[in-house]
Formats: structure tokens, C-alpha cells, sequence
């Protein structure tokens, strides 16, 4: 209850603070079908200010397809419009009004979507008293209502005149109507008509459903004004349709062709006779007895003109109908016209039937997309035979009295033909039927080539050659196939050979014909051939370089494996010498490619990467493994030859720059454990230096295992300085690695050439076969005072 | 026994006389407490500049009593070691600068008002003068302006990438930048910022430099700077270092002998004094060869055929003999440092790099040992061979003077002679006996003071013309070696057979002298000494043994002397024995 009193507040303020005032008429507004009702608030009409906006609730209809209708004074005075939601301004959604431009009536279809509706003056435009009536009407009622004058104003204006109609063959001659004037006026008013005919359609399609058969009396106005429309209209088609038999009888007089063309319009207006009065009808079979007894003249005539065979174009049944409808009965003549007709039509139409069946089994034969069977040709003994009964007989009784026309000896003379081919037919077929069992055991043993021998031996049955067309195609395709099949199972060999023989076959039915295909089938094979040669290569050489980048024993053999060669080298290409040397040469360059640079580059790498790792794990052998590769390495890659350089202690490493410690590995040169291992370095020193006679102190950090014994025995065997013997003695000081200088070696000065290499190499012996770890730092000794 | 009275009066008279004379002695005996006291050639006094050599020994010597630099080069008993001078080594870093923080309150000595009294020394405080970085960049661009003529300028300009520092900071702290071409110890770098520093308000190109930081400051004039007081901020133990002034060297062993001084840096003949036998009142230390002599031929009267067969003509080995009197009573005994004794071989020279030198001890200079007799036809009848012995090596210079003279050293061929300066400055002779002192063994061989010196003894010139080639590197101008201007008489300008060869051995001459890279060192010193070999300019004889003496009122083991070091570089550590 306090939620309704809070409700009641809040519709309240929202009335009150939208700028709108609410009109309530007194009595309340009823949603029931009557007539005007005046709206009054209590016994006075509202009273509107100018500026100021208003709205009015109206209840919805209480059945579907009502309207409301407001009528006023002076409704241009107001801006205003029904909504189904009033939102005081923001954006009302306006319902359509439908008043047809009446300035007194507002007319909105109302539904029932919503309980209430709501007219909202949003501008008053002077100060007015708001006369206002309103009504609830069903939407039929007031449709009709405001058309029915309407209606009956344009049914009226278009009846047509019946004069004409009611008294022709009786006083009024056909012959004076004018047709065309009197089918447009029918043409016109009948569309008028139509018109309003959907109207009130559209109005009885929204009748409510217990209108029917009640004593509204608008809708006995509805039903009467129905009823005369539709009287008028069947009566514009039936005065059309005479007009209309009038007029085409005028128009073909004299003109037997065109009557010919129109006897199925005649018979039609017969067939439906009953819609006319007596005295049309009798007028209409007048008129077409008279132009009956033209025909039969034109018709022989024109059968005695005829030269061909195909069937005559006389429609007998048609006149014979007319003759019937038009009450006249058939002369003579026609009858024997009517008799050739039928009769050389039926010889002709056989004729042609064999002369199709015929060339429809010719067509068999030679358009037979799979080749015949051992008893296909056996099969078309009784199709021929029955091509033989089917002739037509010629004897000329069957014609009558038109029996000597033209056209009757050359359907006689054509029939014999047929006849004849026929029968040659029929003897090919024979000589077939002995031959493709023949083909088709040749065929089982896929010797196309056999095929062709004796089709080219009995090349004078064209039609067998044409049927057999294909053999060329499949004598190539089983080549193709054989070639297909050796290069699927991977016999390079082979399926070279097989091209090479397809590439030299010429034998075929018609070799000019399948010459380019045969080109292409070739081309296309060898390109197969060539691409999967190198693609077998490829997968072979990646195998084995995935399979062995990391093998890191017995390197050397590794470039001695098959892998490096092609899968099959080839010796053959229909583009020659020079071909078969490009398409190798592609091969063998990738698997070369492979060979001298990215194997070794792989497997330097992951060497490289596996040594230093660890290069207690197997180093030495890593080492020399990275020492081979790089002997295969043909590559640029500077950073691969570092690698190699790295593990090769015959490759002088570089000290490029002063001060910075450089790890090297040692490897021993000899190639197996021995007693005593021989192990080398070199170093090229190549610092930049302003001195024109550059000399550095060379620091070497030693492996512990290296230096520990140099106090009792010298650890080196010999070091040279591009190839000159360096000695503890002189300029040079070679300090003795100690533990107390963390078994560093001293060399100083060591005099660099300027330009070009400085090879300083150490040579020594260990008892240890593995990879010994070196430090090496140059720098620019100083001068000093002291 | 009876004393009859006039036997008393002779006794009394006698004790009295006794009295007597040790009152005198106690009056006027020499009394050398507290104070060093070391001889020099009165007309000799040392120029004092931290940047250049001279040619008198003790010019060098007193650089390290006068100046610090930012650390000074010391000794212990077991060799070298880097005490700070007026910095202090903070921090060096990865990327090879040096963060020094320089010493505050440091006074430069005119700091001092300093009076004089006779004996006595009266040091106050004066108007304070500090050093700072301003000092340290003018010394620093001082050295840079001197090139090749400093060897503080190859020790430097080896390190350095600019004569330059960044700072100093709020810490007083500055960064140098060191080359990134080796490693930089401790000691490296301190070496290299060894040299001596000098305020920044002296001239660039003064005659001496006085004023200094270092242990003793000068006390007279400068026109005669020869006394010494110990620094008040400095740590010296002695007061006073006073510099004695003799005619020539031949007195000088007397006078230790006589307690008129009490260090001799080198003797006559640098050999063992007889007189200074007793190991009671002298002890000596040994160092390194300073000096060596030479007779330098004169290329304007003699060609080079004749400077080749002279070569030939003297036979170093017997003048060495000779000089020492090898095998006679009189033999002249010498020491090393290295404990040999009397090994007179060990001092024969061969080249212009004596056999003392880094270049010949490392053998990067191999010199050729000629045995080829003289081809005598070839020499002028009578070789004028002319010494001046008033500057320094008196003793030594008549000795080899009269040995020239014997026919059986000179094949009759040499009439040697004693002149005056004046004979010398013109070129009035064939051949000149020379002693160059105060020559280093070390990298720092100064090749100048020999050839490119103004043949004048009375000074100190060195006559270097610099040029730039098109390349912009820096080379000698011919110039010079003009006739006049080196004791060579080279003439680098004169056409003639000998031009092209002169042209190039001033050239490696140079090279040697500017190189800061050691192997461009040993080369230029290849090829100088080869071109030198090609040239004949002079026959190399011999060094001295380097030997001073001091009295035992020092205690022996507080005076650290070393191989090559200078004689006076730890003089702020000499004490006096305990019980003087």
C-alpha cells in the first residue's frame, strides 16, 4: 500500500516537472464503437493557451482494427500527435495518422499493445476553445463508410453499353463494330473496376468475423455494390471475347495462312458458346461456315507444291472440328485432303524415325566413350532389323486422289536409301562383331599397340576406328602408367628407360594428333623424374646430415658416403646431352652445396658446441672431427672458419687485441695416445700499433699439469717467431711458468712485423692425450725510467 | 826520582801545549754532523732542470732532492719501490683511467722566507704557495713543448693519450687517461707520473728551476745554488746537503780523506781509493756506469776512409789496460754493483751505445768487433787528438791523454794534446777526447748530448730542429748537424759524398730519441748504431765504473743505491749512523 501512495507521488512529480499538462475529460473517455463523442471537462470544452503543451490518455480498443478518430476545429492551431509511450519531450514514437489530408479529423489505428494511448499537444499555436469529438470505429466500417460514394461514383462512370452486344446478328452487323475502339473502352473501364475490386477485397479481408450474414447495413451496402461489379466485369470478358472472334475473322479473310494459324482461337470461342446469347452465337457459326468453304482449294494446293519429305503442316483436326462447330458439314475435297494428310504425314514421320535410328546407332558406335563389348555388335542385329520393318511401304493407294504429288515419290525414293545404308550398316557391324573380341583380348593385355596394328589393317571401317579414337590416348596412358608406376616404386632406371621408349614411340592411330600430348606426358615425366631424383637426393642428403652432424668419429669416411651423389644420374632428356648434364650438375651443385658447406657448417657448429661444452667429454676427438669438417668447409663464413681455426692447432690464431686474454684449445697433433703427446699453437699477432716497429710482451696462462714440472724441465719443446728459433737468451726473456706466477709464461719482446704475419709458435709434449686449455694475452711492454 | 823545577816547567809547558792544541782542535776541527756534503767542479755548477739532462752528473742527480712528482721513484734494500709524492693513486679503472687525488697543503719551497747567517739557517714561514692541478698541467705541457728532449716525454707520451687530465673534482681528485694497449699495474702507471713537477707561474724556458717541492730547498742565491736545507714539510732526516766547490776531481779523495766532504758520487778513474781503504771511516756503493769516454772524429778534416782506419788505430782494449795500469803494483782496482771485481773487459765499449746499455746488454745492438789492422797509408801523418780536461775528469782525461801520446798505443800516428774550450769550439782538431757523463744504460740512451751538442763545454746546448712533412709527422731538420754545431763537425746541409748517410743518421738519430715504443727504440738504436758503425764518427774506448764513497757517519744501510737509479733519489732517507 505504501509502495502505491510512493507510486502515486512519483507519477505525480514526473507529471508535474515535464512542462506538460494533462487534459481529463469528464465523463472519461470510452473505447467503444459509437458515433462522435463530444470530450468536455465536466460540461465545458478545454480551454488551450498559446505556448503551452497538453496531453489526453485514450484507453485502447477493445477489439483489433479499430480507430480513433478526433475531430476538431481549427486542428491547424495545434502541433500534435498519439503515442503509444509519452515521454514528455525526449523523443516520443509518433503513430501514423491517417485522416487522407481531412483538416477537422485526426484518425490513428489503435492495437492493443499498450492499455492506454496518449494525444500529445506539443504547441499550441493560439489561444483556442478544443472543440473536441472523438470516436471508436472499427477500420472496415470507416474505410467503407468514407468510399462508398467513391465507389459507386466510379462503377457507375464505367459500365460499358450493352446496345451493340444485345442486338448483334440483329440489327447490328459485325462487320460495322469497331473492334478496336470498343476492346480499349472495355480494356479501361475493366481496369477501373478491377481496381476498386481490390479495394473492397482488402476491406472484407478485415471484416470482423460475425459481420457475415448480419443486417449491418453497411455491409448490405458492402455485398450489393460487390455484386453489381462483378456482374459489369464478367460482362466486359464475354463482349471482349465476341469482339475479339469478330475482328481475328475480318482480319484472315482472304488469307488462309493466317485463318490456318487462328482455327485453334475459333474452336476455343466454340468450346465455351454457352456464355453467349443465342443470337451472338448464330452470328459467330455464320461467319465461319462462310470461311470453311475457302479452305480445301488452299490446302491441295498447297500439297501439290510440296517437294520434301517432312510432315505436312495441315491442321485437319482443327477443321475438322470447325466444320463440326460451325454447324457446316466437310466436302469431298477436304475429305481427301484430310486422308493424304494423315497418311503421308504417318510415312514421313516413320521415315524419319528410322533415319534417326539409324544415325542414333551409327552415333553409338562411333561416340561410345568405352569401347564395345565382345557381343556389341551381335547386340544390333535386331535394333537393325527393326530399323528395316519400320520403313514405310511404298504403295501410293494409302494417299487417295493425291497419290501422283511430288512429295509422295520422294518420301518412296528416300525410304530406299534408307534402306540401303541400312544394310551396309549392317555388314560393317558384322565385320565388328568378328573383330572386337579381338580388341578387347588385345586390350586385356594392355597391348595398345596390337590394337592399333589391326585397326590400321581394317582401317576401311571408319566407324570402328572413330570408336576405337581413343586407343592412341590409352596406348599413351599405359606407357604413362608404366612410366608412373617405376617412378612411384623408385626405380629411376626404369622408369628412365620407359621415357626414353615413349619418348621414341611414333606407332599410333594418329600420331600428329597425340604427338603434343605425348610431348607434354614426357615433358611432364621427366620434369617428375628430375624434381623427384632431387628430392630423393635432398631427403637422402639431409638424412644423413641430420643423422651425422654430431658423428664426431671417423669424420672422413663421412665424405666418402653415397649421400654426396645423386639417388640416380641420369643419361637421358628428350632436351639432350646438354640437358641431362644441367639437370645433374643441379643436383650434384646442391648435394655439394651440402657437402662443402652446410654439412660441415652444421656439424662444426654442433661440435664446436658439444667440445666446448665440455672438452673432457671425448674433446679430442670432437676437436679433430671440427679439424676435418673444416677441411671440406668451402664456405666464406668467417665465423665458421674460427671455429675450425679454434680446433686446428696448425691454424695460428689471431691476437688482435692488447690486454685481453685468449682462450685457446689445444689439440694434440699426433692422431692416438701415445707415451708422449705432441701438442702445438700458433698465434699470428696482428694488434693495431702506431709503432713503426711493433713489440709486445706475449703472455701464455699453462695448464697446471703443462707447467708444473718446468722448474726441473724446460716445458716447451721450441718456440719460433715466423719460423726463428726463440731462446732464453739475448733481448728475449722467456719466464719459466711457476706456481707463483700462476703458471703464466712470459715472452718479451717479441719484435712483430708491422705489416703481415706474425706467426709465434709453441710446440711441447704431454703425457696426457686430451684437450689442454691455453690463455694468451699480448700487450705493449713499456719504457721505463729505471 | 826527583823533577828538578825546570823539568816541571818543561812538563807544565807540555800540558799546557796539549791543552792547548785540543782546545784548537776542538775549535777547528771539521765538524760535517747533520749535513751532506759532496764535491763538484767550481766552474761547473749544476743546472738544475727536471726535464732535460746535462751534461755535469750532478745536475740530474739534484733533480730528486729539489722536486717531487706526483710519486717518486725510491728504493729499499730490495729494489725499487713507488712512494707518493704529490699524489695519491685512488683507483684505476676498467676502462684504463687513473684517478689520482692530489695531495693538499703541499708547499712549494718559496713558501719558506729563508735566511742565511753564515752557518746559520733561519726557515719561516712566507707567503704560502700551494701546489695544484695548474702546477701539474704546466709541468705537463712543458714536457710536451720539450718532445724528444725530455725523456719525461717518451715516458709519458707512451702512456698518455693526451698530455692531459680531467679534474680535479671536489675530492681533488683527477683522471688521466691511459692508453688501452696493455695492462696498467700500480707500478706502470706510478713510473709513468714520476716526473717532477713545477709550479706553474716558472718559465718555460728557464735556465734553472729552484723552486720545487722536494726534500732540501735551496738556501743561496740562485745564481749559486750549491747549499741545501731539509724541507720543513718535508721528511728528511739530514738538515742540511751542501755542494763543495774543487779546482778538478784530482783532490776529491783527499778531502773525504780530510773529512772536507763526506760523499764522493764517483771517483777518479772510478776505481778503489787507495786512501779510503779503511772501512772504519768509508764505505762504498756501487752503481751502474755513468760516464764513458770516446774520441769523436771530425768529419771536416778527416774522411770517412781515415775515421775508419783511426777506428782501427786504437785499440780500446790496450788504452783500458793502460788506464787502469792492469797488471802493474799501481793497478787501479774497480767494483761493481754486481760484486765484480777488477773485470776492466766488462767496461770496453763498441759502439755509441756502451756495453753498460740496455741495447748492448740485450744484444739488440750487436756491435761489429773490427780486428783489421790499420791501414795507416790512408791517415794524415800526424792526427791531432785534443782534450780539454777543466770540465770534470781531469785526472782521467791526462791520464788517456798521455797514452795516446805513446807510440806504442798510437803507431806514432797521434800527437794528443790538452786545449783550451776555445780549440774546441772552433773544430781546431782531428779527433776529440770526450767523456759524456751522467749517460743513462736504461731505454732512455741519450743520443743527443753526444751529436747534437754544441761543441762547448762551458754549456749545455742542444741543437734539434724540428720540421713537419707533408704526412704532418715530425722529423729533424737538417740543420741540425751543421759543421759547427756538434763535436762531429756533421754537416747534414754540405754536399758531399758523406750527405746522404749523415742526412740519414740524424734522421734514426731522431727516430731513436722521439720513439716511445719500445721496438721502434731498438730498431732506430740498430740502425743508429749500424749507421754510426758506417759513418766511423768516433771510437767508443770505455766506461768508468760507477763508484761513490761514503764517510762511515753515515749508517751504510740507510743509503739504498741501485743499478740504474740516481745516486740522490733516496737522500731524504740517509741518517747518520747512532753512535756519530
Amino acid at each position: 500500500m505504501k509502495l502505491k501512495y510512493v507510486m502515486v507521488v512519483l507519477l505525480g512529480l514526473l507529471t508535474a516537472c515535464g512542462g506538460y499538462k494533462q487534459l481529463t475529460p469528464k465523463p472519461e473517455v470510452v473505447a467503444l464503437e459509437a458515433g462522435y463523442t463530444p470530450i468536455l471537462n465536466k460540461d465545458k470544452s478545454f480551454e488551450l493557451k498559446k505556448g503551452k503543451k497538453y496531453y489526453m490518455t485514450f484507453p485502447a480498443a477493445l477489439k483489433p482494427n479499430f480507430y480513433l478518430v478526433l475531430k476538431a476545429a481549427r486542428l491547424e492551431q495545434l502541433n500534435s500527435h498519439l503515442t503509444r509511450q509519452f515521454t514528455k519531450g525526449k523523443g516520443d514514437i509518433k503513430i501514423a495518422e491517417e485522416s487522407a489530408a481531412n483538416d477537422d479529423l485526426l484518425v490513428y489505428k489503435l492495437d492493443q499493445t499498450v492499455p492506454v494511448f496518449t494525444w500529445v499537444i506539443e504547441e499550441v499555436l493560439a489561444e483556442m476553445v478544443l472543440d473536441l469529438d472523438y470516436r471508436y470505429v472499427p477500420v472496415w466500417r470507416y474505410r467503407f463508410e468514407t468510399k462508398n460514394a467513391e465507389f459507386q461514383s466510379i462503377l457507375a462512370r464505367n459500365k460499358v453499353s450493352r446496345d451493340n452486344y444485345d442486338n448483334l446478328g440483329n440489327g447490328v452487323n459485325p462487320e460495322n463494330l469497331r473492334f478496336d475502339e470498343i476492346l480499349n473502352e472495355i480494356r479501361t473501364k475493366s481496369g477501373n473496376l478491377k481496381a476498386i475490386q481490390g479495394e473492397l477485397l482488402e476491406i472484407e479481408a478485415i471484416f470482423p468475423p460475425d459481420i457475415k450474414n448480419s443486417d449491418d447495413k453497411a455491409y448490405l451496402d458492402y455485398t450489393g455494390l460487390r455484386q453489381e461489379l462483378e456482374e459489369e466485369l464478367r460482362f466486359h470478358e464475354n463482349y471482349s471475347n465476341v469482339l475479339n472472334f469478330f475482328k481475328r475473322e475480318k482480319e484472315t479473310r482472304n488469307n488462309n495462312t493466317t485463318f490456318s494459324e487462328s482455327l485453334s482461337e475459333f474452336n476455343r470461342f466454340f468450346a465455351d458458346k454457352s456464355r453467349y446469347p443465342e443470337h451472338v452465337r448464330r452470328a459467330a457459326e455464320k461467319a465461319m461456315a462462310q470461311r470453311l468453304s475457302t479452305v480445301a482449294p488452299f490446302y491441295e494446293n498447297k500439297i501439290r507444291q510440296k517437294r520434301d519429305v517432312s510432315p505436312l503442316d495441315i491442321p485437319v483436326d482443327e477443321l475438322e472440328k470447325l466444320f463440326k462447330e460451325s454447324g457446316r458439314a466437310s466436302d469431298p475435297q477436304f475429305q481427301a485432303i484430310a486422308k493424304f494428310t494423315r497418311a503421308f504425314n504417318r510415312n514421313a514421320e516413320a521415315l524419319a524415325g528410322t533415319r534417326k535410328g539409324l544415325n542414333d546407332i551409327m552415333a553409338r558406335t562411333r561416340n561410345s566413350s568405352n569401347w564395345p563389348s565382345d557381343n556389341f555388335y551381335t547386340n544390333l542385329v535386331p535394333e537393325m532389323d527393326r530399323l528395316l520393318s519400320s520403313l514405310p511401304s511404298a504403295s501410293t493407294a494409302q494417299y487417295g486422289q493425291l497419290a501422283s504429288a511430288p512429295c509422295v515419290e520422294q518420301l518412296n525414293r528416300e525410304a530406299l536409301s534408307i534402306n540401303q545404308q541400312v544394310n551396309a550398316a549392317q555388314q560393317n557391324f558384322d565385320q565388328a562383331a568378328a573383330l572386337v573380341p579381338q580388341i578387347n583380348r588385345l586390350r586385356s593385355q594392355n597391348d595398345y599397340r596390337g590394337i592399333i596394328q589391326l585397326l590400321k589393317a581394317n582401317s576401311q571401317i571408319d566407324f570402328l576406328v572413330d570408336q576405337y579414337a581413343n586407343v592412341d590416348r590409352l596406348s599413351l596412358e599405359q606407357q604413362t602408367a608404366e612410366i608412373a608406376a617405376a617412378y612411384d616404386s623408385k626405380q629411376w632406371a626404369l622408369a628412365e628407360s620407359r621415357l626414353r621408349s615413349l619418348y621414341e614411340d611414333r606407332y599410333f592411330l594418329d600420331y600428329p594428333a597425340i604427338q603434343s600430348e605425348k610431348m607434354q606426358v614426357q615433358k611432364d615425366y621427366e620434369d617428375k623424374l628430375v624434381a623427384a631424383i632431387e628430392t630423393e637426393s635432398r631427403q637422402r642428403i639431409n638424412t644423413f646430415v641430420d643423422a651425422n652432424k654430431a658423428t664426431y668419429s671417423n669424420v672422413e669416411a663421412l665424405y666418402a658416403s653415397e649421400a654426396f651423389k645423386p639417388v640416380y644420374t641420369l643419361t637421358f632428356s628428350a632436351g639432350g646431352p646438354n640437358m641431362v648434364d644441367r639437370y645433374n650438375k643441379k643436383v650434384q651443385d646442391y648435394l655439394d652445396g651440402l657437402k662443402f658447406d652446410q654439412f660441415p657448417r652444421m656439424a662444426i657448429e654442433n661440435l664446436y658446441r658439444d667440445f666446448t661444452r665440455d672438452i673432457r667429454d671425448n674433446g679430442v676427438a670432437k676437436a679433430k672431427a671440427v679439424a676435418i669438417h673444416g677441411k671440406y668447409y668451402k664456405g666464406s663464413d668467417r665465423k665458421i672458419q674460427n671455429l675450425v681455426a679454434e680446433c686446428d692447432p696448425l691454424v695460428a690464431k689471431w691476437i688482435t687485441k692488447p690486454t685481453e686474454y685468449r682462450k685457446i684449445y689445444l689439440v694434440p697433433t699426433n692422431n692416438a695416445q701415445q707415451a708422449s703427446n705432441e701438442y702445438v699453437f700458433r698465434l699470428n699477432i696482428q694488434i693495431p700499433s702506431d709503432a713503426q716497429f711493433p713489440v709486445y710482451d706475449v703472455n701464455i696462462k699453462l695448464p697446471r699439469e703443462v707447467a708444473s714440472a718446468a722448474g726441473s724441465q724446460q716445458w716447451y719443446e721450441k718456440m719460433t717467431m715466423n719460423g726463428n728459433v726463440l731462446k732464453n737468451e739475448g733481448r728475449f726473456t722467456i719466464t719459466a711458468p711457476t706456481s707463483a706466477n700462476d703458471y703464466e709464461c712470459q715472452i718479451t719482446p717479441l719484435q712483430v712485423q708491422k705489416t703481415g704475419n706474425n706467426i709465434l709458435e709453441v710446440r711441447f709434449k704431454h703425457n696426457a692425450f686430451k684437450v689442454l686449455e691455453v690463455n694468451v694475452m699480448a700487450q705493449r711492454p713499456i719504457i721505463k725510467k729505471n | 826520582m826527583t823533577i828538578t823545577p825546570t823539568q816541571k816547567y818543561i812538563i807544565g809547558g807540555l800540558a799546557g801545549l796539549i791543552v792547548l792544541l785540543g782546545v784548537l782542535w776542538f775549535v777547528l776541527r771539521k765538524d760535517l754532523s747533520n749535513q751532506i756534503v759532496i764535491p763538484y767542479i767550481a766552474h761547473q755548477k749544476p743546472q738544475i732542470d727536471p726535464h732535460l739532462p746535462n751534461a755535469v752528473p750532478l745536475s740530474d742527480k739534484l733533480d730528486e732532492v729539489l722536486f717531487d712528482g706526483l710519486f717518486n721513484i725510491s728504493a729499499n734494500p730490495s729494489g725499487v719501490v713507488y712512494e707518493d709524492g704529490l699524489g695519491e693513486l685512488i683507483e684505476i679503472t676498467p676502462t684504463n683511467e687513473v684517478v689520482i687525488r692530489l695531495k693538499a697543503g703541499k708547499k712549494w719551497h718559496s713558501s719558506y722566507a729563508v735566511k742565511v747567517d753564515d752557518d746559520d739557517v733561519t726557515i719561516s714561514e712566507g707567503s704560502e704557495a700551494l701546489f695544484s692541478a695548474q702546477d701539474l698541467n704546466f709541468t705537463l705541457r712543458r714536457i710536451e713543448q720539450l718532445g724528444s728532449l725530455s725523456p719525461d716525454y717518451i715516458l709519458v707520451s707512451q702512456a698518455l693519450k693526451t698530455f692531459a687530465f680531467d679534474g680535479p673534482d671536489n675530492n681533488n681528485e683527477i683522471r688521466f687517461r691511459f692508453k688501452d694497449d696493455r695492462i696498467w699495474t700500480e707500478a706502470d702507471i706510478k713510473e709513468i707520473l714520476s716526473f717532477k713537477i713545477i709550479p706553474a707561474n716558472s718559465s718555460l724556458t728557464a735556465q734553472n728551476y729552484y723552486n720545487g717541492s722536494g726534500p732540501y730547498l735551496a738556501t743561496t742565491p740562485q745564481a749559486e745554488v750549491t747549499n741545501y736545507f731539509r724541507n720543513p714539510a718535508g721528511n728528511a732526516t739530514l738538515e742540511r746537503l751542501n755542494l763543495k766547490p774543487f779546482v778538478d776531481n784530482s783532490t776529491f779523495t783527499t778531502e773525504l780523506k780530510n773529512t772536507n766532504i763526506n760523499v764522493l758520487l764517483s771517483t777518479p778513474f772510478g776505481s778503489l781509493s787507495p786512501i779510503l781503504q779503511d772501512p772504519e771511516d768509508f764505505f762504498t756503493k756501487s752503481n751502474i756506469s755513468t760516464t764513458f769516454f770516446t774520441v769523436l772524429f771530425n768529419t771536416q778534416r778527416l774522411n770517412r776512409e781515415q775515421r775508419q782506419e783511426l777506428r782501427r788505430l786504437i785499440d780500446n782494449r790496450a788504452i783500458l789496460n793502460r788506464f787502469f795500469k792492469v797488471g802493474s803494483e799501481q793497478q787501479r782496482h774497480i767494483t761493481d754493483y754486481k760484486g765484480n771485481n777488477d773485470n776492466y773487459a766488462d767496461y770496453l765499449n763498441y759502439s755509441v751505445f756502451p756495453s753498460s746499455t740496455y741495447y748492448v746488454e740485450e744484444e739488440i745492438v750487436v756491435p761489429l768487433r773490427d780486428e783489421t789492422p790499420a791501414n795507416l797509408a790512408v791517415l794524415p801523418d800526424s792526427i791531432r787528438l785534443v782534450a780539454c780536461i777543466n770540465y770534470g775528469n781531469r785526472e782521467e782525461y791526462s791520464e788517456l791523454l798521455e797514452i795516446f801520446n805513446d807510440p806504442a798505443i798510437s803507431k806514432g800516428k797521434i800527437r794528443a794534446l790538452a786545449v783550451d774550450n776555445e780549440e774546441i769550439v772552433k773544430g781546431n782538431y782531428d779527433a776529440l777526447l770526450l767523456s759524456i757523463d751522467g749517460y743513462k744504460s736504461t731505454f732512455l740512451f741519450d743520443l743527443y748530448n753526444i751529436f747534437l751538442r754544441q761543441p762547448d763545454l762551458s754549456r749545455q746546448q742542444i741543437n734539434l730542429a724540428i720540421e713537419t712533412d707533408p704526412s704532418g709527422k715530425t722529423r729533424p731538420a737538417a740543420k741540425s748537424l751543421q759543421a759547427g754545431n756538434n763535436f762531429c763537425r756533421l754537416d747534414a746541409l754540405a754536399p758531399g759524398a758523406d750527405q746522404p748517410d749523415i742526412q740519414k743518421f740524424l734522421e734514426y738519430t731522431y727516430g731513436f730519441m722521439y720513439a716511445n715504443y719500445i721496438g721502434d727504440k731498438q730498431v732506430f738504436a740498430q740502425l743508429v748504431a749500424d749507421s754510426e758503425s758506417k759513418l766511423a764518427l768516433g771510437e767508443w774506448l770505455f766506461s768508468l765504473p760507477s763508484l761513490a764513497y761514503f764517510s762511515t757517519q753515515f749508517d751504510d744501510r740507510s743509503i739504498d743505491l741501485y743499478g740504474v737509479a740516481s745516486q740522490l733519489s733516496t737522500i731524504e732517507k740517509w741518517q747518520e749512523r747512532r753512535d756519530q
